[in-house]
């Protein structure tokens, strides 16, 4: 029995990287995120809506990749909630005790790196500019826009997922041996 | 052995925790034992990593525009003052927040003048509550007496909020100011169709009595109108006249009686019961003052009549 079937069926649209529900997750939790960390976590509105946005990805990162999946443990707010308390724990912000409170949520320690997390992009770049435009198309579908095979295979009219998911490695192998 | 030789498919998912723990702890023990297969892993981790960077970039860019839509409404500023006027902010960041109003003249401007707007809405809301609880009295008089010092508690709160309450409770609802309100001064030279000779002395007496009213001497008038009443009966009129003067004369002499309650007057004959005749009257189908009489209870009953007088 889920304890929070709303949220359940919100997850489940979220991890499909659906924009519009991520944006009216982002709008409708950016006032409470702002406001507890101003006040209990003793930043200043610019610092806590920074923080929000680095939450938002780390969730965002999370729910697509299905490491947060139906059932939730714990409501959607109170993950993010909870990522933005770990980010200010490892940023050595605040002088709050939160341990508890902490849903088990993992979060990437790249997080933190903003500019580690930018060049491993760019090295994405620019891998992607020296493969062919099949290639390209096969990655970006898979990997930056989060589609499942069988609708890779439907987009791009291959015969079956498992042509899309063979020619997704065949791409990957050669950006392995751009590396 | 060469890199083709090794499962693509199993490395993503390694590296993407997909693997289920049993097929995780066959694939780290390979790990241990297949140097290629580390370098493989070594290889993919890079690439996966990238692609996952390359889309959190993306998902940035898509809150940038959000984040638009955000600056453009320009509602962090009227965020901020909100919080602070709800008294959220703890103590650092309350203190910024009025260091700012000290510093910045057009910050200060702007949060005196969302504290104007917010004292509006709350008198507004008052305004609704006070509606309600004259809707609440109108449908529940059985209940007045029971809810009567709840009644005077949320009376007491606005009263506390100011905003006029006060006057407008005196202005419309004590006894002398809902006397003038219901008071309807008779038609000049009222003729019912009689000839002046025989309802001049009935007339003089009943414009008499008016003008007691008129000048807010109530008990003189109440005892004019009263008299009045007690001679119409036989007085040479006709029918519709008689009714004329009988039921303005009733609904003048409640109101005199009503004006004499506000306590400037001595008090009313004890024989009159003010409520009781006003439900007579409001009983009284075809009765000039019926409706008239019927509000005038709802107002008598209303908590803001007590609390005004």
């Amino acid at each position: 029995m889920s304890k929070y079937p709303d949220d359940d069926r919100r997850l489940q649209l979220l991890a499909t990287d659906d924009g519009k529900a991520w944006k009216e997750l982002y709008d409708e939790l950016r006032s409470p995120f702002r406001l507890f960390f101003v006040k209990y976590g003793a930043l200043e509105p610019p610092a806590a809506l920074e923080l929000y946005q680095e939450a938002m990805v780390a969730l965002h990162r999370n729910i697509i990749s299905g490491r947060l999946q139906a059932p939730l443990a714990s409501a959607l707010k109170t993950y993010l909630f909870g990522i933005g308390k770990v980010l200010v724990k490892k940023k050595g912000a605040g002088d709050k005790n939160w341990d508890d409170d902490i849903p088990e949520v993992p979060v990437a320690p790249e997080v933190e790196s903003r500019e580690e997390q930018k060049a491993k992009a760019e090295l994405a770049r620019r891998l992607l500019a020296q493969v062919d435009g099949p290639c390209r198309q096969v990655l970006e579908l898979a990997y930056l826009r989060g589609f499942v095979m069988e609708a890779i295979a439907e987009e791009l009219g291959l015969p079956s997922a498992g042509a899309a998911r063979k020619r997704k490695h065949d791409c990957l192998k050669k950006l392995r041996e751009l590396l | 052995m060469p890199s083709e030789f090794y499962d693509i498919d199993s490395l993503e998912r390694y590296l993407t925790r997909r693997m289920a723990e049993e097929e995780r702890a066959v694939f780290e023990g390979r790990l241990q034992q297949e140097e290629g297969l580390r370098r493989e892993l070594a290889a993919y981790r890079p690439l996966l990593e990238s692609f996952r960077a390359l889309r959190a970039e993306d998902f940035r860019r898509q809150m940038q525009s959000w984040e638009e839509q955000w600056v453009q409404a320009g509602t962090d500023e009227t965020e901020l003052i909100e919080w602070y006027l709800d008294g959220e902010l703890p103590g650092p960041a309350r203190r910024r927040v009025e260091q700012r109003m000290a510093e910045d003249e057009a910050f200060a401007r702007e949060v005196a003048a969302y504290r104007q707007l917010r004292e509006g809405f709350d008198a507004a809301r008052t305004e609704d509550f006070r509606t309600k609880l004259e809707g609440w009295e109108k449908d529940r008089p059985a209940r007045t007496a029971r809810l009567w010092p709840r009644l005077a508690a949320a009376a007491a709160v606005l009263l506390l909020i100011g905003l006029g309450f006060n006057w407008y409770v005196q202005a419309n609802f004590s006894a002398e100011a809902i006397a003038e309100a219901y008071y309807q001064p008779p038609p000049g030279g009222a003729t019912m169709g009689e000839g002046p000779d025989r309802q001049e002395a009935v007339s003089q007496r009943f414009e008499a009595a008016n003008r007691r009213f008129k000048e807010g001497q109530y008990p003189e008038a109440f005892r004019a109108f009263d008299a009045l009443l007690a001679e119409l009966p036989a007085a040479p009129i006709d029918e519709l006249t008689r009714t004329f003067y009988r039921e303005n004369s009733e609904w003048s002499r409640l109101l005199a009686a009503l004006g004499m309650d506000a306590g400037q007057s001595p008090a009313q004959p004890p024989a009159f019961g003010l409520r009781a005749e006003a439900r007579r009257i409001a009983a009284t189908e075809g009765h000039e003052f019926q409706e008239p009489a019927r509000a005038l209870l709802r107002k008598l009953d209303s908590p803001l009549y007590q609390w005004a007088n």
